[in-house]
């Protein structure tokens, strides 16, 4: 399916691309004659001229030519260079004689020289001799041409010596060489020396049938209007008069007055289409006869076939084909590129032709890179996007993160509101945002209702305190004034109550101001088997022991929190123990912890279930008379934590009584 | 001598309580409710010493409104605090103000009899300036039993009456030790747990540590009580 996407893509492709061609072509074609007042005299001079049937052919040359009289590196020609022999002759010293003189001419172009390429038949070379001034004594090569300005030039390229090519304006005469800004040919009386600024570049090489040269004229130097040029080979043989023997030139004698046409780049045009050369591989305009007046590439060093002046495409244009499109195929079948020609038509004649040529390879290959631009700027967007939306997502999952940590925090194991205030997110104008803030507004609430809770106890001591002493000091004052009352069963019982109730309010105080004591204190290095063994002194008659290895024990403590913390223990144990029954203390060691064990025989707790066990005001057994606000155990519980103590209260296996263990972490010391 | 008590409580039946039972033991007493009806009363008729409650009526803090002013004055009259505000922090923040005691209700009046007349006899003693009155020295430590005054090193000890007597007691018994059923009447009150004591103690160690880092001297006997080593 990709495949098929992508064969489509050609297609539509190759189809636009073609389409365009034809319509630049049209502009270009249209731009010329809007453009051009001369375009009729560019392309369509001296059409019937007898002139043109000796026109030179200038074709382009991607790569500059080597200057070495060696003619290897030219393009090959579909047709041999023109010869010009004494079948050409425009002047015999001695008419009707046989000569061998002759010579071939090439030409080429590229876009800044007119490169020309002479070989020369002549058995007998006379090279010009430093002590002549005169540059005809010797064989030499008469060119003529119209300068930029259209004046008439000419140049005469002396015979003198393997090397490079000297060159001299001349004059009619074809004698001296002559200044090109002097009006008058200088003489060697006036010691004058003529100027070899031609321009001309070239190399004079002997060959074995005579001579050739190569050399190149710049372009700026022609007239690419009236683009005519002449040569004339001036053959001298070693004589004492120096006189030529025979004259050939490029036109016949009875045109030995004119120049042979030439189609040079016309510098109109070719400004036209060199600004669209970085578009298309080859642009070409041809006159209706098939000369070259501009040529542009994109990249000369592409390897493409020619297209040549009598392909099927520009004959089909030159017939006024408005659309000779033509796809030229690889021999595999494949399409390799598409040539386009334009007619260029003025009043119905067809003046010439723009020829676009483009590599379809290229073409595809623009559109892979402009589509692989695409995809990568697709793929950069998606990327960035996923980015943006991991980073959102991760910045997501760690904002609720932390306010799931935060909130964890702000409530410990037992409930109480550590901090009511959640920071997490909390200016975040969004739903993370509002979900903090009415997470602080809940804990506030809370925290509000837990401060109320904690304060009952104190609040109910205040409001009781008044009361109970008013009653404490009235029975004191009482007794003071009615000393017998003292024995009264009824007045003991009152005093007996009002002390039941002065401890109740103690416990309550104690136990809710233990949790903010407990905080500041700070615990140190204490043995534990020491302090067991001086704290259960005192406990003798009540309670059994296991004996336990005297090894001391090292945790982090304070004495006077462990007194209170055992003592909860114990009294919870001897409160609930049976009437018949043991309170058992005995110590296990581990590794690095140590447990003290205190078991009961009595009723056992409802459940197998701790939870709650340890919660204030909570009592699961009854045990008589004693007052049980259940706040032993709260107390014990909180004083272990204190210590990271491990509390556990369970029954016993037969549920013959109760087991509290409390397991503490021993110090590394040990 | 017949000692005037000032009792500034606002419950009109616990001022009769206290008002009746100090008469019975001899001090004369006058009664106030109010704060500035207590101001007025106490500069014009300046008492012996003065029976506080924090609370007095609408007023959460008017047992220490005059308290401060008294003071302020320059009346070196003894004060107790009686008051139903038994938080770490009233206390602190009352005998800070300069009241030589603190009780928290309910109280029994004899024992508030007893204190007051134990007071009436430190601030007798220290106003006559009693050379002779008994020292206590221990390595360090000075008690002045009459005065109430203890140093460690020359150096005062900020002690309330409660903790002057606990560490009395415990000084006292040495490296043998003393208990805590001792210590608890040792505080002369009514409700006195093991966990108070032990509350004392920490508090009594703490103004040690505060002259002395050093001072270890009030070491702890688990289950049985608190004795004296020295350094």
């Amino acid at each position: 399916m990709g495949l098929n996407y992508w064969d489509d893509i050609r297609k539509t492709t190759l189809t636009a691309q073609a389409r365009i061609q034809a319509i630049e072509a049209k502009a270009i074609a249209t731009t010329l004659l809007a453009t051009q007042q001369n375009i009729r005299e560019l392309l369509a001079a001296d059409e019937d001229s007898e002139l043109q049937k000796h026109a030179l052919s200038a074709p382009s040359i991607k790569q500059p030519i080597r200057l070495d009289g060696l003619f290897g590196d030219w393009p090959l020609q579909a047709n041999a260079p023109p010869r010009f022999n004494l079948n050409h002759p425009v002047w015999l010293a001695v008419p009707d004689s046989p000569s061998e003189t002759a010579f071939s001419l090439r030409l080429a172009q590229s876009s800044q020289h007119l490169y020309v390429a002479i070989d020369v038949r002549d058995s007998n070379v006379v090279l010009r001799k430093p002590s002549h001034l005169r540059l005809d004594y010797n064989d030499h090569i008469q060119l003529t041409y119209h300068d930029e300005s259209g004046a008439l030039r000419r140049v005469i390229l002396p015979a003198e010596q393997e090397g490079a090519l000297a060159s001299y304006y001349t004059d009619r005469h074809w004698q001296f060489g002559r200044d090109v800004n002097s009006a008058s040919p200088k003489h060697k009386n006036n010691q004058n020396i003529a100027s070899h600024k031609t321009g001309i570049q070239g190399y004079w090489h002997k060959t074995t049938e005579g001579y050739a040269l190569e050399f190149r004229i710049p372009i700026t130097q022609l007239d690419t209007v009236q683009s005519q040029i002449h040569f004339a080979i001036v053959d001298v043989d070693d004589n004492p008069a120096y006189g030529p023997q025979a004259i050939v030139a490029s036109l016949p004698k009875n045109l030995e007055d004119k120049l042979n046409p030439v189609a040079l780049h016309a510098r109109e045009l070719q400004r036209v289409i060199d600004q669209l050369k970085s578009t298309y591989a080859r642009l070409w305009i041809y006159d209706s006869r098939g000369r070259e007046w501009a040529f542009a590439e994109r990249d000369p060093q592409a390897e493409i076939a020619p297209i040549t002046f009598d392909s099927q495409c520009v004959r089909d244009a030159l017939d006024g084909k408005i659309k000779p499109l033509h796809h030229m195929n690889d021999t595999d079948g494949k399409l390799n590129r598409l040539l386009v020609c334009y007619p260029i038509i003025e009043h119905g004649e067809t003046l010439g032709v723009v020829v676009i040529d483009e590599s379809a390879h290229h073409v595809l290959e623009q559109e892979e890179a402009r589509v692989r631009v695409i995809a990568i700027k697709v793929g950069s967007a998606i990327s960035l996007l996923l980015l943006v939306l991991l980073t959102y997502a991760f910045t997501l999952v760690r904002r609720i993160s932390r306010l799931s940590e935060e909130s964890s925090k702000s409530i410990d194991l037992h409930g109480r509101i550590e901090r009511s205030t959640i920071n997490a997110s909390r200016n975040f104008p969004d739903e993370i945002g509002d979900l903090s803030r009415n997470i602080t507004t809940l804990l506030e609430k809370q925290h509000s209702y837990m401060n109320f809770l904690e304060r009952i106890p104190q609040t109910l001591r205040h409001e009781i305190s008044n009361p109970l002493n008013k009653l404490r000091t009235s029975l004191e004052n009482l007794l003071d004034h009615q000393p017998h009352l003292a024995n009264d069963n009824y007045i003991r019982k009152i005093d007996s109550g009002i002390d039941q109730i002065s401890r109740i309010t103690l416990h309550l105080t104690e136990a809710a101001s233990l949790e903010s004591a407990i905080k500041e204190e700070q615990l140190i290095k204490t043995d534990l088997i020491t302090f067991l063994d001086g704290y259960l002194s005192v406990w003798d008659e009540q309670i059994n022991y296991t004996p336990w290895d005297k090894k001391p024990a090292f945790i982090l403590g304070d004495s006077s929190r462990l007194e209170q913390l055992f003592d909860k223990l114990l009294d919870n144990a001897i409160s609930f123990c049976s009437k018949t029954g043991k309170v058992l203390v005995h110590v296990e060691r581990h590794t690095d912890r140590i447990a003290v064990i205190i078991e009961n025989d009595g009723p056992t707790l409802p459940s197998e279930s701790t939870a709650g066990l340890f919660s204030p005001m909570v009592s699961t057994r009854s045990s008589g008379s004693s007052i049980h606000l259940g706040l032993g155990l709260h107390i014990a519980k909180l004083i272990s934590d204190q210590h990271k103590a491990l509390l556990v209260g369970k029954n016993r296996e037969d549920r013959s009584g109760v087991i509290f263990s409390v397991e503490f972490n021993l110090l590394r010391e040990n | 001598m017949t000692y005037r008590i000032a009792i500034v409580e606002d419950d009109i039946d616990q001022q009769q309580n206290y008002s009746d039972a100090l008469q019975r033991r001899g001090f004369e007493t006058q009664c106030f409710s109010r704060v500035e009806e207590a101001l007025t009363g106490i500069t014009n008729d300046r008492p012996d010493l003065v029976l506080l409650d924090v609370v007095l009526g609408d007023d959460p803090d008017g047992g220490f409104t005059i308290c401060r002013k008294l003071l302020d004055r320059g009346d070196n009259i003894p004060i107790i605090f009686l008051s139903d505000r038994s938080d770490e922090i009233d206390q602190v923040f009352g005998l800070r103000l300069g009241a030589w005691d603190y009780q928290t209700k309910p109280i029994s009046l004899a024992l508030l009899a007893e204190r007051i007349k134990g007071l009436l006899r430190i601030h007798h003693a220290r106003s006559a300036d009693n050379e002779t009155a008994p020292h206590y020295e221990n390595a360090g430590l000075s008690l002045d039993e009459e005065k109430s005054f203890a140093s460690w090193h020359e150096k005062t000890l900020p002690l309330t009456l409660t903790e002057f007597r606990l560490l009395t007691a415990i000084v006292k018994s040495g490296p043998v030790g003393t208990d805590y059923n001792s210590l608890c009447e040792s505080t002369m009150q009514r409700m006195v747990t093991n966990g108070t004591i032990n509350s004392h103690i920490k508090n009594i160690r703490k103004k040690f540590n505060a002259l002395d880092h050093t001072f270890q001297c009030i070491r702890n006997k688990p289950g049985f009580g608190y004795r004296w080593e020295k350094q």
